[in-house]
């Protein structure tokens, strides 16, 4: 990590309430609700669930309150309990779903079967958002259907502009990973928007 | 790959990793390597238009009345949190080798008011809570061990659970002693109505037994009816909230602050 955490104004939020300014913790929630909705928006993509999340990932920062050390940006910190939680938490729906919780494979990393199942109604395979034509549909769906981690690595790298190294503190992996990962995702998006990409180049 | 592809492709990586945009990914085009290989042109396309792609997706906002009630329900979650410290800061004084006198029963106080049982007023009004040093020092241990357990909610409704058995336990155990019994009995004969029946759990069987050999054990005296009851429903509490256990979870913010209060009051 180049800069110093504690420079870092969520960080610095951080470290006043866990010293006893209670004021601290509701500009925290102030300050990063909007991008943790952002991001469980983009990664979960279900329409009941986020309130949910959004207040449970903030609980999980009240509960970590005295053990907390700033050694990374506070929004990389956040990020990741914003990845395990939502990770927990289509297993869980995966599970209510299937009754069995069974897990596929892709190219050695965890696919999640019941992922795409806490999406809502406007998750739609690719092939039927193509014959509506809505690209903006087709993205999500696309988005949608990568495993996880790639899923994750390309959406903080693409909305959330984070540097790879950044993400794999986010994911719990190198750098290198990262890189592959989102390489991966990438080629993995192209295959499933080809037909839009096309007519963007046209 | 050959070597000026492989290049390329490196190039057009590292674009990717940082902030890559479609214009900036377009200032690629004229790269030289471009006018001699149509695939690496076609894959520089093709990144160019994904990006545009990703970036045609809305930017999700979070509803200002979304924002104040996950704030609103943070910060009853947080007043309930500082309740546990709290709590948690009093165990620890609380198990030391003088727990402050009546602790047991502000414990059981709390569950009446929680519960709002008859039967367990009944207890108190006996006057017989008062716990012997010893007993005191080891309910409260209990209750510590309780408060280690990982659920912090199923946690906080153990503490009340054990808290409640450990108090009638001390009530028996001083009830049953022989020259308690008297005045015991003359207390609970004021009270006048019927004994409701005790919600019975399938495996009370044995812990009734338990509690009718203590009442033989003591010399002979009668435990009063009453306190065999409150007994009962108090060692069983955790069968019986079992249907129920998300309802008394959810409201035990107040119960701990019923604890609380009653500590304080004591202390």
């Amino acid at each position: 990590m180049e800069s110093n955490p504690l420079e870092d104004p969520g960080v610095r939020l951080m470290l006043a309430w866990k010293a006893g300014d209670e004021s601290a913790f509701d500009r925290l929630v102030e300050a990063y609700s909007g991008q943790v909705w952002a991001l469980l928006t983009r990664f979960v993509h279900g329409q009941g669930a986020r309130e949910d999340l959004v207040q449970e990932v903030f609980l999980r920062v009240i509960r970590a309150r005295d053990r907390y050390e700033p050694t990374a940006r506070f929004s990389t910190w956040l990020y990741r309990i914003v990845f395990n939680l939502s990770v927990n938490e289509t297993q869980r729906a995966g599970k209510r779903e299937t009754g069995s919780g069974e897990r596929g494979f892709d190219d050695g990393e965890f696919q999640r079967d019941g992922m795409a199942r806490i999406a809502d109604d406007s998750l739609v395979e690719p092939a039927e958002t193509l014959a509506r034509g809505d690209a903006v549909a087709a993205v999500r769906a696309a988005i949608q259907a990568l495993p996880e981690q790639q899923r994750m690595a390309v959406i903080l790298a693409k909305y959330d502009e984070m540097p790879y190294d950044e993400i794999g503190e986010v994911l719990g992996i190198s750098e290198k990973a990262v890189k592959s990962l989102v390489h991966r995702a990438r080629e993995s998006l192209r295959e499933r928007l080809a037909p839009f990409l096309k007519g963007e180049i046209a | 790959m050959n070597v000026p592809c492989r290049d390329f492709r490196l190039l057009l990586e590292s674009r990717l990793a940082g902030r890559a945009t479609p214009e900036r990914l377009a200032e690629l085009s004229w790269h030289e390597h471009l006018f001699a290989c149509a695939e690496c042109r076609a894959l520089l396309e093709a990144e160019e238009a994904l990006e545009s792609l990703l970036a045609s997706l809305p930017e999700p906002r979070l509803a200002p009345e979304v924002r104040e009630r996950v704030l609103a329900r943070l910060r009853r979650s947080r007043i309930h949190e500082q309740h546990e410290e709290r709590l948690d800061r009093l165990l620890d004084v609380a198990a030391s080798e003088a727990p402050p006198p009546g602790l047991a029963r502000g414990v059981l106080q709390g569950l009446a008011r929680r519960v709002g049982d008859e039967r367990l007023d009944r207890l108190l009004e006996l006057d017989v809570i008062e716990a012997p040093a010893g007993l005191s020092a080891r309910a409260l241990s209990g209750l510590r061990l309780a408060r280690r357990a990982p659920a912090r909610r199923r946690t906080a409704l153990r503490i009340v659970l054990v808290g409640a058995a450990a108090a009638a336990l001390v009530a028996l155990v001083w009830i049953a002693r022989p020259e308690a019994s008297k005045s015991t009995v003359d207390r609970v004969d004021v009270v006048k109505e019927p004994n409701p029946a005790p919600k019975v759990a399938p495996d009370s069987a044995p812990r009734e037994r338990a509690a009718t050999d203590t009442r033989v054990a003591s010399n002979g005296s009668a435990v009063p009816d009453e306190v065999l009851a409150a007994l009962d429903l108090l060692e069983n509490w955790d069968v019986l909230v079992a249907s129920d256990a998300e309802t008394l979870q959810t409201a035990l913010p107040t119960a701990d602050e019923a604890l609380l209060s009653e500590f304080e009051e004591e202390g």
